[in-house]
């Protein structure tokens, strides 16, 4: 036998060594180590504005409006870029407060709060990265600068299933060019509502 | 951020528990891999709103190559746990 995971022990004792050590601190020396590392300043700030979606598969007769957030179409805050992305793609699955005024008749209108939208998610992670060392296990990672953006979304037109949507999304061609882009390390997440 | 969370402000958990299973793909996904990627979130939200049971979500995630997909639900309970202890 070669004793492969037994090998292991010298390098995983190192970290495990500097985990004992970070599970070991108070609240607050934890707080500040993780403050250490964090530039507050990047961390993606997004506006948001009321809006409304209409979940899947809903015909026309028994069509829902689910009050929530949507993201703004003005956005200054960091991150801007992946949410004015994030917002176009979605601006046929969602529906702002202007858009849901223009209906026509008295379209139903319930509040979403409690209520789990489909959602996707786009993040785009750069090509550069920079060294840092783990606070809990003390090796070197390299860090890439990361920005993601969440929206809800739902049926685009009456009836409309999940997988319909998802597929159409998938076919915009500004999804693909975002998808490819840092070199097809950015990223995108669909999640169903429930 | 859910209520518990809030009061002892030491633990975040998210709104949504699927935020804490759930996959993404990158620009480099084949086909498959994507539509795989939605379809172990939808496994996960099955599974939360009780739709299929463990054996079911687990028999999906380790056909859409999820290795070990024990270990990350288990991760998943154990957290779910360990912040419902601390409420």
């Amino acid at each position: 036998m070669s004793f492969k995971r037994i090998k292991q022990y010298p390098a995983l004792k190192a970290k495990y060594d500097q985990f004992k050590l970070w599970e070991d601190q108070t609240p607050a020396q934890r707080q500040a180590s993780y403050a250490s590392k964090t530039i507050e300043a990047e961390r993606a700030n997004h506006s948001r504005v009321e809006g409304y979606v209409s979940p899947f598969n809903t015909p026309n007769t028994e069509r829902v409006y689910l009050l929530t957030k949507i993201l703004s179409t003005t956005q200054n805050g960091a991150g801007s870029t992946v949410a004015n992305t994030l917002r176009s793609l979605l601006s046929d699955y969602t529906i702002t407060g202007a858009q849901f005024t223009a209906l026509a008749g008295s379209p139903i209108v319930l509040p979403g709060r409690r209520y789990r939208f489909a959602k996707l998610t786009i993040t785009s992670v750069s090509t550069t990265t920079t060294t840092q060392t783990s606070r809990i296990t003390g090796a070197s990672y390299k860090k890439p600068s990361v920005d993601s953006a969440t929206s809800p979304f739902g049926q685009k037109t009456a009836a409309q299933n999940y997988s319909a949507a998802v597929t159409e999304i998938q076919g915009i061609a500004a999804f693909n060019t975002f998808l490819a882009g840092n070199n097809g390390k950015n990223r995108a997440r669909f999640t169903p509502e429930g | 951020m859910s209520k518990i969370a809030e009061r002892t402000g030491v633990i975040w958990t998210p709104d949504d528990a699927l935020d804490l299973l759930s996959v993404d793909v990158d620009g480099n996904c084949s086909q498959e891999e994507f539509w795989g990627m939605v379809a172990i979130n939808q496994a996960g939200r099955d599974w939360l709103t009780g739709k299929i049971d463990i054996v079911e979500y687990l028999d999906k995630l380790e056909y859409y190559g999820v290795p070990n997909p024990f270990e990350i639900v288990d991760e998943f309970a154990e957290h779910v746990e360990f912040v419902i202890s601390h409420a």
